[in-house]
């Protein structure tokens, strides 16, 4: 088969997973579920205790409904995702009262535990199905999440409109079609049969692993902290942001631009993440100030319009923020359990969220949302804090693993030694040039694959120098380091390079 | 394998663990006179470090093969955060 009709042939296997992804997304009640919960009886204290509740269920399901993915079917899996979605929304819309919605939460967290992460699973099965190879990966959940987003941010807007001229409640009603249809789309899916009982053993050995580096590895605490604190930041903005409109008495018709704002910036926060340096002085502090600044206008403005962008600025520079300490996550651990470290902040996120949701509804409901926001401002300055603290040691030390040497101290003699101190044992022998030429490919995928490993100060100032050719002097004013310091992270990453070419020319003349 | 006596540099000699670590102040010419000189004199005796010092030519030359996008190494992680990001706004 060519190369095209192997890819429309994916395309179209594909597609009923990305009618499924826009319209399982599609939740008219979400911009206006705090409104509606304020007419049912929920006081900021009751909506904290059903964060909290919602908010225990998703941790303690996630790693089960993953396995009985992987052991029975995916597909099935997001069919069972979606009943439990009906169910909540139902359930939801025909709250008379508190006890009930919290019911209704809770089969919303069955529901997002069972769907999270397996429309990538599936996605990732599909294209080695198809191609024997997952290098579409990126491009295909592109397509997904674009779905989703799509669906999220229609209906954040339609579902403000509808509230103004229907019962809140028909918004929940009026979701369920859209997610019979998303499992309608989805049964046309033919499922690949890839995966199964082989990933049982890696996923216990992964969580083993997983667990003994988000404990064990000292240097990675600062950088789960500060991931556990941006996403608390965000989960707060999300979860109570709203409790703001509720406060100010916002007509039902702001309520889906509001949302729509806050789904908008998570998504641009995303793009402006992948350009920040957060070295620069003048731009740390800029993002430092307009984070404060937020936090004070939510602590104390009455004006809507002001108490929105001060929301949306936060989502958006928190999410921003949080992708280059995500990197430095990345950079600290070995790519076997990425995925499980991911998600192992996510649980620690979650629980982290419990205590936190319920502080917030306690305060909030004894002296309103506005104080309550000075718990947002603790978080805020916290995370700045360690944040500086942390950004510091971006440029003065690798984060997380200590890097080896490029030459290990037993490759030469001791300092001692009577004949030839300090010299090699071994002395390098020279890379056959021929071959280099032969198979210049494969020594530059070689290299590609050692820098893209690199943690981060040298990674950063081997693909300034070396990839990108930028002079010494203009490395050092981007990378804040000094003269010395910039030589010998570069000395030591070009080592390191060395290191695995001279092992991959060793193996290959073998 | 052992260097050979005939290698064998002489006492005052710069060390090859030395060497190893100044090769990029080596090449960025940014050395005082006197320790380059050192290196140069080193070098003439010693293959090890003559091919090390090859090596670090060779890959500047195969790392300015590659581009910006071939190394980021912030893509997937990036990307997984996003992932969770937008799973975390599908609930509310």
């Amino acid at each position: 088969m060519t190369v095209a009709s192997t890819s429309v042939a994916l395309e179209r296997r594909l597609r009923p997973i990305y009618v499924a992804a826009l319209l399982q997304n599609v939740a008219l009640w979400v911009p206006i579920e705090k409104l509606f919960m304020t007419d049912i009886g929920f006081d900021n204290g009751s909506v904290a205790v059903m964060a909290a509740a919602y908010a225990a269920v998703v941790p303690l399901l996630e790693v089960p409904s993953g396995i009985l993915a992987d052991r029975w079917s995916r597909r099935g899996v997001v069919l069972l995702a979606q009943s439990a979605l009906v169910v909540s929304v139902v359930i939801g819309g025909l709250s008379p009262n508190v006890g009930v919605y919290i019911v209704a939460a809770l089969f919303l967290g069955v529901y997002f535990a069972m769907q999270s992460g397996t429309f990538e699973s599936i996605a990732y099965d599909t294209l080695m199905e198809e191609t024997g190879d997952s290098a579409a990966f990126e491009r295909t959940i592109g397509r997904v999440r674009f779905a989703e987003s799509a669906g999220l941010v229609v209906s954040a807007l339609a579902g403000g409109v509808l509230a103004e001229v229907l019962p809140l409640r028909a918004t929940y009603f009026m979701t369920v079609p859209f997610i019979i249809a998303a499992a309608l789309a989805l049964l046309r899916f033919r499922e690949p049969q890839l995966h199964r009982a082989e990933e049982a053993e890696p996923l216990r050995q992964q969580t083993a692993a997983t667990y003994r580096t988000l404990l064990e590895r000292g240097a990675l605490r600062p950088i789960v902290a500060l991931l556990v604190l941006t996403a608390l930041l965000l989960q707060a903005m999300l979860e109570f942001g709203p409790l703001w409109m509720v406060t100010l008495a916002a007509s039902a018709g702001l309520y889906g631009p509001h949302w729509a704002g806050l789904m908008a910036a998570l998504g641009l926060g995303g793009l402006l993440g992948g350009r920040l340096t957060l070295t620069r002085p003048i731009m740390a502090a800029a993002i430092a100030a307009t984070i404060l600044a937020s936090c004070v206008v939510l602590t104390t403005s009455h004006v809507i319009g002001i108490v929105i962008v001060a929301q949306i600025l936060l989502v958006l520079l928190v999410v921003a923020v949080s992708i280059p300490i995500t990197g430095r996550l990345h950079d600290a651990v070995p790519s076997s359990i990425r995925a499980g470290v991911a998600s192992g902040v996510g649980t620690l996120t979650w629980l982290t969220f419990l205590p936190f949701a319920l502080l917030f509804g306690a305060v909030s409901e004894r002296s309103g949302v506005h104080d309550a926001g000075w718990i947002l401002g603790v978080v805020a300055v916290l995370t700045l804090l360690l944040l500086a603290w942390t950004v510091r040691g971006f440029v003065r030390s690798p984060a997380g693993v200590p890097l080896k040497p490029a030459f290990a101290a037993t490759q030469f003699r001791p300092d001692d030694d009577p004949v030839l101190p300090g010299h090699w044992v071994d002395p390098p022998a020279a890379w056959a040039e021929p071959d280099l030429s032969i198979d210049a490919g494969a020594a530059v995928a070689e290299v590609r694959d050692t820098i893209a490993d690199l943690p981060s100060p040298q990674h950063d100032v081997i693909v300034a120098r070396d990839v990108e050719r930028r002079s010494p002097a203009e490395v050092r004013e981007e990378l804040d380091l000094s003269a010395s310091d910039e030589r010998h992270l570069l000395n030591q990453a070009r080592g390191r390079v060395r290191a695995r070419l001279d092992q991959y020319l060793a193996d290959e003349t073998k | 394998m052992t260097p050979d006596d005939a290698d064998r540099p002489a006492d005052t000699d710069m060390a090859c663990k030395q060497f190893v670590e100044l090769i990029t102040d080596y090449l960025d010419d940014v050395l005082p006179d006197d320790m380059r000189a050192d290196i140069d004199e080193h070098l003439i005796t010693c293959d090890g470090c003559q091919n090390v010092l090859a090596q670090w030519r060779t890959i500047i030359a195969l790392a300015g093969r590659l581009t910006e996008a071939d190394v980021d190494n912030t893509d997937e992680i990036t990307h997984d955060r996003l992932i969770s990001t937008f799973r975390g706004l599908r609930r509310r």
